[in-house]
């Protein structure tokens, strides 16, 4: 009995589904087949062209998918109800702002590494790890999500709670550093709440997410960087804010869509949604065409740009990508072009627009072939009305890259993966971790190096503290990264190339 | 360069003079959609095994359910010299669990941690084994989360479903030689996750193809 039988002797012991429970599904499949044929296409192709979706089978069909779909995955999406915009019955309701008070922060142990004074100035180096195996009850340790740094100094992890194994992230634990991630603390947060959405911050301690308060939709900030909290209900038929940004301590943009069950991967029925009194109030608006914009960036208060896919399809494959902007606050919005073949990964679709006219997206090309589908960069320098292709350079084979942060009108970081070039049997080896750096507004690209840590559980993979998540270049110097810890990391690395 | 053992367990719930029909039946499906059920019928309970031992049993329902929506929409595409339909609907369900590599992962941890796994039946006639497949499940558990998703894959895919090196390459879409470098990778982690362990004379035996 080797390794390999030990393996399968785990599959050999799961039940084998019964009869009953394959008919169910028999009988799904067959009311879901009746709206998904070829007739899929031809929808698709009038909503892109702005014209009304005909009447019949693939409407009838998309709505026996959705009433399939819910009705049979009652049981596995009932664990994430509470996380989805949903008032549970018997949950508490908002109707009015809810004030969570001061609370201290505590501090987690120092991960502080020393830094390497022979280095290069702007050397990439291990800064920390956010949470250092022995904290945690657990050894598993928390999955921070989200990091946004509104300073060199300061900055803020929405995270996965250490205890939850739930189905989806609980994203209801709040990280704090003022070193620029060399230290950190942790902040409770209030019962109830899980975050939708990355933080936004005007300053250091002006911030706010999309969240829900016992699944309910909910905007919360803070002005004393997470200390306390006030809690405000989103207008009924919002959903919850899947992206946020701030541009002061009261004036926030974003995007709202329905929650989706755990397998749809990008948002539809969505708004922009503004508010100009911290939460208070707020005014929504859609989107040319009903589009299903997955992304927003609004680098004024009156100028944004938004990306995403035509409204209203399946989410199983990619389309052509549509791209929209606003002169006066998102209220009204006029469509732009993408460059013909351009899509977008949904939950990668990282914007950024570093001024009023010069905006980065990372795309997707090549996506109607599932194997040849890369990365793709496109800039625009008037504001989102017009885009232009950079290609990524032969030498990163392969390129998917889920992150993006510019420190300014030419300088980019990009994380991801690519297929770097394998030795003997292996032509390739897929998903090798990389950052990218851009100068010159993408025409030419280097490789960061992120060194990995000497003391690393033994038989670990050093490619599992350079999976680079969220990054965030608060000044044009000083760039702070996360690393993902998909790879079973005890600990999530924090690199910087600040001094 | 480690190679699957002697399969121990003869898994196909189809018969394999039938496997080499699922070209015909997909093919026929292009003109009568509702022939494409038929691949339901031959391979839905081998797949949600699979799908519910990598997310549970909570979510393979809905995995199995889009994994053969997909199937069934992409079946214009499918190499209809391909007699066996498994290696592409692997990948797909692959695909799909692929989107919910976090869910995963955290259901393996917890398993590592806590010992529970809440997708096993109970056996009555193994008991000399149980003890000890406990003893290394937690360890299995952790060492698969510490995997790759690419890593995992390959590994699942040909121990769980009995996928050969070409099957994998076809079903993922790359070529045979990642495909060994990752079982090869996976392998190494597992063994060496399980050495601390001899339930049941656990040999390492090097079987090369």
């Amino acid at each position: 009995m080797n390794d390999l039988d030990v393996v399968r002797e785990m599959r050999a012991r799961v039940k084998a589904p019964t009869p009953a429970r394959l008919a169910r599904g028999r009988a799904r499949l067959l009311a879901a087949m009746s709206g998904a044929d070829t007739s899929w296409n031809e929808l698709q192709e009038r909503r892109m062209q702005g014209r009304r979706p005909a009447a019949g089978p693939p409407r009838q069909g998309r709505r026996l998918l959705r009433r399939s779909w819910l009705a049979a995955g009652v049981c596995a999406a009932a664990a994430m109800a509470v996380l989805v915009a949903v008032v549970l019955p018997g949950s508490p309701g908002l109707t009015r702002p809810l004030h969570i008070g001061w609370q201290p922060a505590r501090p987690l142990p120092r991960g502080v590494l020393p830094p390497d004074r022979s280095a290069p100035a702007g050397t990439w180096r291990l800064a920390s790890y956010l949470v250092p195996a022995g904290w945690q009850l657990n050894t598993a340790g928390p999955e921070p999500g989200s990091l946004t740094c509104p300073t060199a100094a300061t900055c803020y992890v929405l995270g996965n709670s250490a205890a939850a194994f739930s189905y989806r992230p609980d994203m209801n634990s709040f990280y704090a550093s003022n070193d620029g991630g060399r230290s950190w603390s942790v902040l409770p947060v209030a019962a109830g709440i899980q975050f939708t959405s990355a933080l936004s911050c005007a300053s250091a301690e002006n911030c706010a997410a999309g969240a829900t308060y016992h699944g309910q939709p909910v905007f919360a900030v803070t002005a004393d960087g997470g200390h306390s909290w006030t809690i405000d209900p989103l207008p009924a038929g919002y959903g919850p804010i899947f992206q946020l940004t701030c541009l002061t301590a009261t004036t926030c943009r974003g995007l709202a869509a329905p929650a989706q069950p755990a397998f749809v991967q990008f948002h539809t029925d969505v708004r922009f949604v503004s508010t100009s009194d911290a939460g208070a109030h707020f005014t929504a608006s859609v989107f040319p065409a009903g589009a299903a914009m997955q992304t927003v960036s609004c680098p004024t208060v009156s100028r944004c740009v938004a990306i995403g896919l035509p409204g209203s399809f399946d989410n199983k494959k990619l389309v052509q990508a549509v791209a929209a902007t606003s002169n006066d606050g998102g209220a009204t919005w006029s469509p732009a072009a993408l460059p013909r073949g351009l899509s977008i990964i949904p939950v990668w679709a990282p914007l950024t627009c570093v001024s009023e006219s010069r905006c980065f997206l990372l795309g997707y090309i090549n996506w109607q072939d599932p194997r040849r589908g890369v990365s793709d960069l496109a800039v625009s320098q008037d504001g989102g009305r017009t885009w232009t292709e950079r290609n990524f350079p032969a030498s990163v084979p392969d390129p998917q890259l889920a992150s993006i942060a510019c420190p300014g009108e030419a300088t980019c970081y990009v994380a991801g993966s690519y297929s770097a070039p394998g030795a003997g049997q292996d032509a390739v080896n897929a998903d090798t971790s990389t950052v990218l750096v851009t100068r010159d507004g993408g025409v030419t690209w280097d490789r960061i190096a992120l060194p990995g840590p000497s003391h690393g559980p033994s038989g670990w993979d050093h490619d599992a503290y350079i999976s680079v998540g969220d990054m965030q270049c608060p000044q044009v110097s000083t760039c702070i990264a996360l690393a993902a810890a998909d790879q079973g990391a005890k600990s999530v690395p924090v690199y910087t190339n600040a001094p | 360069m480690l190679g699957p053992s002697h399969r121990t367990e003869p898994d196909l719930t189809v018969p394999p003079q039938e496997r080499a029909d699922d070209a015909a039946l997909i093919e026929q499906s292009w003109r009568e959609p509702e022939k494409f059920a038929g691949l339901y019928d031959r391979h839905a309970a081998s797949i949600y095994r699979y799908v519910a031992r990598r997310l549970g049993d909570g979510a393979a329902d809905d995995v199995v359910a889009q994994t053969f929506l997909d199937a069934f929409r992409h079946r214009h595409r499918y190499d209809l010299s391909r007699g066996d339909a498994r290696p592409w609907l692997y990948g797909i369900a692959a695909n799909v669990i692929g989107k919910q590599r976090r869910a995963e992962i955290r259901m393996w941890r917890a398993l590592a941690r806590t010992g529970i796994d809440p997708v096993t039946e109970e056996f009555d006639d193994r008991a000399d084994n149980r003890v000890s497949a406990s003893a290394v499940q937690r360890e299995l558990a952790a060492a698969l989360a510490d995997l790759t998703g690419g890593d995992r894959d390959v590994l699942l895919l040909v121990a769980w479903a009995d996928l050969s090196y070409e099957e994998v390459a076809a079903a993922l879409a790359i070529p045979v030689g990642t495909v060994r470098s990752r079982l090869n990778r996976a392998r190494r982690k597992v063994s060496g996750a399980l050495g601390g362990h001899d339930p049941t004379s656990l040999d390492e035996e090097m079987c090369h193809e």
